[in-house]
């Protein structure tokens, strides 16, 4: 075998192995449908609780079921589409869904934990704005360390956006304003991402 | 016979790595793994049964399996590179390393 077949094999294996290694992130449309719904949430939250809305605040309840049972049925919509998409298995992409997973667990978690705190214990459903705050700090992690992992490095800045958001709704904690800041952080820190990720897979 | 200064010493290869295409399998499934038939498919750009070929004969190796299921209602087969296979891919890497270093 030549070295000149040799080198040109090995280019064309080294080609392979990048197109896999810089395969897209297909995880967009899933941001994007969280993140509307999210912020839609939200707002809804703080329009309620506001008065802006004139409706009990026993329709609160109401409201984030139907945000978890919309979520998850979109979830389920969606990720059979994007099993079947090309790199879906690139590290990248298992590191990136593998951190969304947790990332869901957490708050799923804190949220057993808050609701076991109000039917047992002496919890006010103002507990429920520390998953605001967990949210974003859970966000920022997420983005950051996949930017770490991946060539996507600009998730870091997103990533730092949802830090700051976190910190902020921290500071709004028991405040009303807490939920329209964070229903409009969202639009910035997962919708926006969402659309520009899903503009880099499809130019690829 | 070729000098040494200008060719290499293939003895030292896997030869059942060392093909083009299955060098390209073994390069994307390093990457991306596990891997769709279509997948493959279209990053080799090769065809149906060439591709079918050199899979078997790096399954016959232990180096990736093949299997088949559903993605949705429509039959798919997904590559996945094997433990085996990684440490080979990563010895083969090594020789190459030391045999160009060489020449």
């Amino acid at each position: 075998m030549s070295n000149e077949q040799l080198i040109n094999d090995l280019n064309y294996a080294t080609d392979l192995a990048k197109s896999g290694q810089n395969a897209p992130l297909v995880g967009g449309p899933f941001g994007l449908m969280w993140g509307v719904l999210l912020s839609a949430t939200l707002t809804s939250h703080w329009a309620i609780v506001s008065g802006t809305f004139n409706v009990s605040l026993d329709n609160l309840w109401m409201l984030w079921i139907a945000f978890a049972f919309v979520g998850s049925i979109g979830s389920a919509i969606l990720g059979s589409k994007v099993k079947t998409k090309p790199a879906n298995t690139s590290t990248a992409n298992k590191v990136e869904q593998s951190i969304w997973q947790l990332f869901s667990v957490m708050l799923g978690t804190a949220w057993v934990g808050i609701v076991m705190s109000m039917i047992f214990g002496s919890g006010t459903p103002q507990l429920f704005d520390f998953i605001v705050a967990m949210g974003f700090g859970g966000q920022g992690l997420a983005y950051a360390h996949t930017a770490r992992m991946s060539h996507n490095k600009w998730l870091i800045y997103p990533g730092m956006a949802s830090f700051v958001a976190c910190a902020i709704s921290m500071a709004l904690y028991g405040q009303v304003q807490l939920y329209l800041f964070a229903g409009v952080a969202t639009l910035f820190t997962v919708v926006l991402p969402s659309l520009k990720t899903m503009g880099l897979e499809n130019a690829k | 016979m070729p000098s040494k200064s200008s060719n290499i010493d293939i003895d030292a290869i896997d030869e059942v790595i060392h093909g083009r295409l299955r060098l390209g399998i073994m390069a994307y499934l390093s990457a991306v793994n596990p891997a769709s038939f279509p997948e493959l498919l279209s990053k080799t750009g090769t065809s149906n049964g060439n591709l079918s070929t050199h899979l078997s004969k790096l399954e016959s190796a232990g180096y990736v399996t093949q299997e088949k299921g559903f993605a949705g209602k429509k039959p798919q087969t997904l590559i996945s590179l094997t433990e085996t296979g990684r440490d080979a891919w990563i010895r083969y890497l090594r020789a190459m390393k030391e045999l160009l270093e060489r020449n």
